[in-house]
């Protein structure tokens, strides 16, 4: 029976096992995004996904990875939630393989798992170097039979305006049609927002652009609430192109790959001091090497000693891209890095079901808030995604159902102009990106002041405004964490501090609001 | 450097036209990035000097990973992300794929390759063998039906992503099903092949889709 009653926006990893998720519940829903599965930032994934299989027999368990992700999050995950992602993570592994998803094996048979940063076991499961790529066809593939019986319905080539409500919550949500530049409406009870992570409002990431911030900036103005906005990952090894950086993926240090800067050119090993050396969590890595970078000097990532025939199996399409895109052979000479913006921890606040702060509401994938806590492990977000995709639709099923329906209204939109919007937010991105890896309080403060002026600016440019709003509400969340945890460091609060161990809070109701709560159990 | 690039874009009733545009650099930067630079200037000013819009085109990754940019670039399908500057003639043209509608500019409607993944019943049923590792790469780009001489606009012809697709969906443990992907990929795609092997040349990915296609003569 065709029931489709859900609406999910964002068909990357989170959005498309959502849809499965209530596909083989016999449920339909609506999928809808602004461009197809195929170009999502799910495909962009390389390392792998995580789970505690233990093929390694080094004596992992859901316990211990749990334990790894609360400790990189620095405690301020919710445990409940970190352990229902852990323990889920070998039964989702089953069940891409199930589908056909061909991870790579060991001579045994078993499914390989690579070393990744910040864990104490070899838990990260991959297909060579496009782990992402080959799990999104894994699931595409899926979907495709249950379109085919009707109960997923994609639509693609809509562009998310805003989230309708009324006295019992959501009742609907309104996109602007690609095609037909009109407005389009879709009445509903329970939306499911999978729309990625914030890049376009930090300009230069190491994502899609498609994930503009356009959505979660939309969803802050109509006063949805936020979490943990201030923990930014900058991804360790990132090489920098035209308006955007490119990821050197943790595998090349998972298979050998060393970090080292030049002084008086000596070679230094700076991670060498600590516990996990190059395989540290990234945000250690990073701070260390800002302060490097600040003091002038240059990063570089070292793969020339490995085998060569192991970067032709596993990294053999990461060194094509730095061929293609840097103009360097990993094979015979280093690669200059420095850390870029790659994840955002923080994003729409849900609870351990995922569902948002407004009736009918939920949010997976990057754009939610709630696994990874100050820090993200690699490996751990494709799961989160999947995961909270699950999840995400197991708690829509249980929300007040109306049918989805799709009308066009007579009214149109200049969807160029809500592109522009994202496009022409410079001034924005310059003051978001001075927010870096280490953060001044004169910065932060001058940030602030800065964004109150173009906020003033923008008054009345609706998607403009909500952009600002959005990089205030970003701005806030840095300046109240008045301590340093995992990817926040602060030069004038350096320590981190119990009473800080709580998750920040941060919406809008004419003015910006910001509380600190509790962690979750 | 400096150079003029001709853009076809579309005017009212999807009436096309070329535009010149001015190209400063060094080069190095992509057709992406240059399509880019001009939608970031503050007055959009053609190489003529008239003003004009914003261009319209498909984009994602930036890196050869989506599938997002595939446009015709100096005469050649190609990512339009993998395309440096430098490798642009003066008056060099990039046009939308021609096989495909055009919705504005650059930017086309590939609904009809989604399409024929589905008739081609390219999903698994029953618990799955693992997918071949060359068809899971498939960007769905659309190259390989631009430069196919047998893919007719709008036709059921699914070329070389029919070929990935239909190895996707065929390697189910359900026999039943593995036939009728068969006979669907025998009418959508072995039927029309003229074997011109456009497609295994063009594909980004490099996928052995003549392997492939070997490899799914002996399904049964
Ligand atoms: C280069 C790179 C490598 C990575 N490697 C790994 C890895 O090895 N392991 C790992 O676990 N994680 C990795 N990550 C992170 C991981 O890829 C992402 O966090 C994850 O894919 C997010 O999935 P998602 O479904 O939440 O969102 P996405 O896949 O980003 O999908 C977002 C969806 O929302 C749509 N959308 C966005 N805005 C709108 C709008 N306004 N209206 C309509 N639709 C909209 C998009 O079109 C898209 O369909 C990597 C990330 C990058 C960039
Ligand atoms: S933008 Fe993704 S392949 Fe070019």
């Amino acid at each position: 029976m065709m029931n489709a009653n859900i609406l999910i926006v964002g068909s990357g990893a989170a959005g498309l096992n959502a849809a499965l998720t209530l596909a083989k519940k016999g449920c339909g829903c609506l999928l809808v995004s602004e461009s197809p599965s195929e170009r999502a930032q799910s495909n962009m994934a390389e390392g792998g996904i995580n789970a505690a299989l233990d093929n390694c027999g080094e004596g992992d368990s859901p316990e211990l990875h749990a334990a790894d992700t609360i400790k990189a999050g620095r405690n301020i995950a919710s445990p409940a939630a970190v352990n229902g992602l852990c323990n889920a993570a070998p039964r989702i592994i089953e069940e891409l393989s199930a589908m056909g998803m061909p991870f790579d094996h060991t001579a045994d048979g078993k499914v390989a798992q690579r070393a990744f940063g910040g864990q104490s076991r070899k838990r990260t499961c991959y297909c060579g170097s496009e782990t992402g790529l080959i799990l999104m066809h894994t699931l595409i593939t899926m979907a495709r039979k249950y379109e085919a019986q009707g109960l997923i319905r994609r639509e693609t080539g809509l562009l998310f305006l805003r989230v309708l409500t009324d006295d019992k919550g959501i009742c609907g949500a309104l996109f602007a049609d690609k095609y037909t530049g009109k407005i389009c409406r879709i009445t509903t009870r329970a939306v499911i927002m999978c729309t990625g992570g914030l890049n376009g409002l930090f300009g230069i990431a190491t994502g899609s652009v498609l994930n503009s911030g356009t959505a979660a900036a939309s969803l802050f103005t109509s006063g949805v609430e936020f979490s943990n906005l201030e923990f930014i990952q900058f991804h360790p090894t990132t090489s920098p192109l035209k308006g955007k950086s490119m990821l050197i993926s943790e595998a090349a240090r998972g298979e050998g790959g060393i970090l080292y800067t030049l002084e008086n050119g000596q070679r230094i090993r700076f991670m060498q001091g600590f516990e996990k050396g190059d395989l540290s969590p990234r945000d250690v890595i990073s701070i260390e090497e800002q302060k490097i970078i600040d003091k002038g000097g240059d990063i570089y990532l070292d793969l020339t000693a490995l085998d060569g025939d192991i970067i032709d199996s596993r990294l053999g399409s990461l060194r094509e891209s730095c061929k293609m895109f840097l103009g360097i052979d990993m094979k015979t000479a280093p690669l200059p890095v420095r850390p870029g913006i790659h994840y955002f921890m923080g994003g729409v606040r849900t609870d351990s079901s995922h569902r948002a702060s407004i009736d009918g509401l939920f949010a997976a994938g990057e754009a939610a808030c709630i696994y990874h806590g100050a820090n993200r492990l690699g490996g751990n977000s494709l799961l989160g995604a999947l995961y909270g995709g699950e999840c995400a639709a197991y708690a829509a099923l249980s929300a007040d159902r109306e049918e989805t329906e799709i009308t066009a209204t007579s009214e149109s939109v200049d969807i160029y102009e809500v592109k522009a919007a994202a496009q022409q937010d410079e001034d924005i991105r310059r003051q978001l990106c001075r927010l870096g890896v280490i953060r001044t309080p004169e910065v932060i403060a001058d940030v602030q002041e800065k964004l109150s002026c173009i906020e003033e600016q923008a008054r009345g440019k609706e998607y403009l405004h909500s952009r600002c709003l959005l990089a205030m509400a970003i701005a806030e969340s840095i300046s109240q964490r008045r301590e340093s945890r995992g990817a926040h460091l602060r030069t004038d609060f350096p320590d981190t501090l119990p009473e800080y161990r709580k998750t920040s809070t941060v919406y809008y109701d004419g003015v910006i609001k910001h509380r600190f709560d509790e962690v979750g159990e | 450097m400096k150079k003029i690039i001709k853009i076809k874009r579309t005017a009212e009733k999807g009436r096309q036209f070329l535009e010149p545009f001015l190209y400063e650099g060094d080069g190095n930067e992509t057709v992406i990035d240059f399509l880019e630079e001009i939608n970031s200037r503050s007055e959009i000013v053609n190489a003529d000097g008239k003003p004009s819009q914003p261009i319209s085109f498909n984009c994602s990754c930036k890196e050869k990973k989506c599938g997002a940019c595939a446009m015709v670039i100096d005469g050649k399908p190609r990512l339009a992300c993998t395309v440096h500057m430098r490798e642009l003639k003066e008056n060099a043209l990039i046009e939308p794929l021609s096989k495909f509608p055009v919705i504005r500019d650059l930017s086309v409607d590939r609904t009809i390759m989604y399409n024929g993944q589905e008739t081609l019943k390219a999903w698994p049923e029953a618990p799955q063998e693992p997918m071949d590792t060359d068809a899971v790469r498939c960007l769905m780009c659309g190259l390989c039906l631009e430069v196919c001489p047998n893919y007719i606009p709008g036709s059921s012809f699914t070329g070389g992503a029919g070929v990935a697709g239909a190895a996707r969906g065929m390697d189910s443990t359900d026999a039943a099903h593995t036939k009728d992907v068969k006979k669907e990929y025998m009418k959508h795609f072995f039927r029309d092949c003229g074997q011109s092997l456009s497609c295994v040349r063009i594909c980004p990915m490099n996928i052995p889709l003549d392997k492939l296609q070997a490899r799914l003569a002996k399904k049964k």
